[in-house]
């Protein structure tokens, strides 16, 4: 969801040869709501310039794919319900990713993610910052290493 | 040589504030006293001998503010504080005042304590005590805002901004409705930990003179979460008590960190605790700057809201600082 407007940023694949996670991921609602501000900036490709508040230990590839996310019971005071739901990852390295969420997660909180063409990721929260109403940018890491190759060639 | 010597004799004893002990008839704990700096310690009273009433708050009178006790009954003595406590407080015979000032004095050497050990297990443990006394004496009584501001401590350390938060925190929420004891309880221990992260920050940085640097003010800015990741794997703490700690850098208007939240997003405690904490900031001694009075301090919360701060919270906080 583009703020209000109902714009799409992410081009779903075409429904006909779908398999499960690709159907799921039409019928999941994507709630995000992309302040205008920000899409300069996700219309652009290739790897990120880095800049002095950076974590990230490789380099950072832009990349926009919506990715179904479901949180992990993490913390005993944090409720989270089961539900699935629909992230948009904004930039992907080999230890971790940034992505835009409806709402806010913790710092160290875990959930997983499910791409298109790619099996399961569990993350754990590094830091998140508010953008806008619905729109939190998160940047994650994975203690598994992330094979990018298939994210840059596409 | 005198020197290693001087040290060597130290070692073996603890300072303790005089106050803490005016308001106890015997201890279990010799106590010694030194009539000027740099000369040794002579036994002042013996363990167990009763203490005349009016003995140490003399000595005290005359200028005397700290003794010691070896320490190798440093525990003995803890204990025997912190049994006394709950009689200490809810003795009615003692003027509110005294009280007050026993529990802070009691509470920062706690906190000193266990902020400096490094223990989450021992300092909750601590806080959760020292939380229910404040309950016991602030909850239990008519404590007048401009008393409570006299008897605390405002030096920049960060166990005396916590505890001065925790009161404060208290009595805003008290104000605001809050009833119930164990919430108060809770609010307290909010307050008392919601600087946690900052433990890890170096010194150098905290009481820096000059302005600060990107890379050390991003530092500062990461003691929201840090102290929030020590604890939120906890069972012992609410959630609104970790957003005490998380968002009490957080401000209405979505300027705040370590998220941007605003508004409703914002915890009532956290608030609550925001309010009281920009308040103790503005009115303790900083290395970097002089205190503002109270009044500067109130002036300057009236211009924060009602953008950045809840404006009900301040109302609130001005009414009970101008009683």
């Amino acid at each position: 969801m583009l703020e209000s407007d109902y714009a799409e940023v992410v081009t779903l694949p075409a429904v006909g040869r779908e398999g499960v996670v690709e159907r799921m991921m039409r019928n999941l609602p994507f709630d995000v709501q992309i302040p205008r501000a920000k899409l300069e900036e996700l219309s652009k490709s290739g790897p990120a310039v880095p800049t002095n508040s950076d974590q990230r230990r490789f380099v950072r590839f832009r990349q926009l794919k919506r990715a179904i996310l479901k949180c992990e019971p993490t913390f005993p005071e944090v409720e989270r319900s089961e539900q699935l739901s629909l992230g948009l990852i904004t930039n992907i390295s080999k230890d971790g990713i940034g992505l835009l969420y409806h709402m806010q997660l913790y710092p160290k909180e875990r959930f997983v993610l499910r791409l298109e063409n790619s099996g399961l990721m569990r993350f754990s929260v590094a830091r998140c910052r508010k953008l806008g109403p619905k729109c939190y940018e998160i940047g994650a890491t994975t203690a598994t290493p992330i094979d990018i190759r298939p994210f840059i060639s596409q | 040589m005198s020197n290693t010597l001087d040290t060597a004799k130290r070692q073996q004893f603890l300072p303790v504030p005089l106050v803490l002990l005016c308001l106890t008839k015997q201890l279990p704990v010799d106590v010694y006293w030194r009539s000027h700096s740099g000369a040794d310690p002579v036994l002042l009273r013996g363990h167990n001998i009763e203490v005349a009433d009016d003995e140490f708050p003399k000595l005290l009178a005359s200028g005397v503010e700290t003794v010691y006790i070896p320490r190798d009954q440093g525990e003995v003595f803890q204990k025997h504080l912190q049994d006394n406590v709950s009689n200490i407080l809810s003795d009615t015979d003692i003027p509110i005042d005294q009280r007050m000032s026993f529990l802070n004095t009691t509470g920062r050497t706690m906190l000193k304590e266990v902020f400096r050990s490094d223990n989450l297990d021992k300092t909750l443990e601590s806080v959760a005590l020292l939380s229910e006394h404040m309950t016991t004496l602030i909850s239990g009584n008519e404590v007048v805002a401009s008393e409570l501001l006299e008897v605390l401590n405002h030096d920049y350390h960060t166990y005396t901004h916590s505890y001065n938060v925790a009161s404060y925190s208290m009595l805003l929420a008290q104000e605001l409705g809050f009833r119930d004891e164990d919430e108060l309880t809770r609010i307290s221990m909010g307050g008392l930990l919601h600087d946690l992260g900052k433990l890890r920050i170096p010194n150098a940085i905290l009481t820096k003179k000059e302005r600060l640097t990107d890379a050390e003010w991003q530092t500062i800015q990461k003691h929201p979460t840090d102290g929030f990741t020590a604890l939120a794997e906890r069972d012992d703490l609410t959630f609104d008590q970790l957003m005490m700690v998380y968002q009490h850098h957080e401000k209405l208007d979505g300027s705040g960190y370590p998220v941007g939240i605003d508004g409703d997003e914002i915890s009532v405690l956290a608030r609550i605790c925001t309010v009281v904490d920009i308040f103790e900031a503005l009115t303790s001694n900083r290395p970097y700057r002089n205190p503002n009075s109270t009044r500067e301090a109130l002036d300057i919360l009236d211009q924060l809201a009602p953008d950045k701060l809840d404006g009900d919270m301040v109302k609130c906080w001005k009414a009970i600082m101008q009683k």
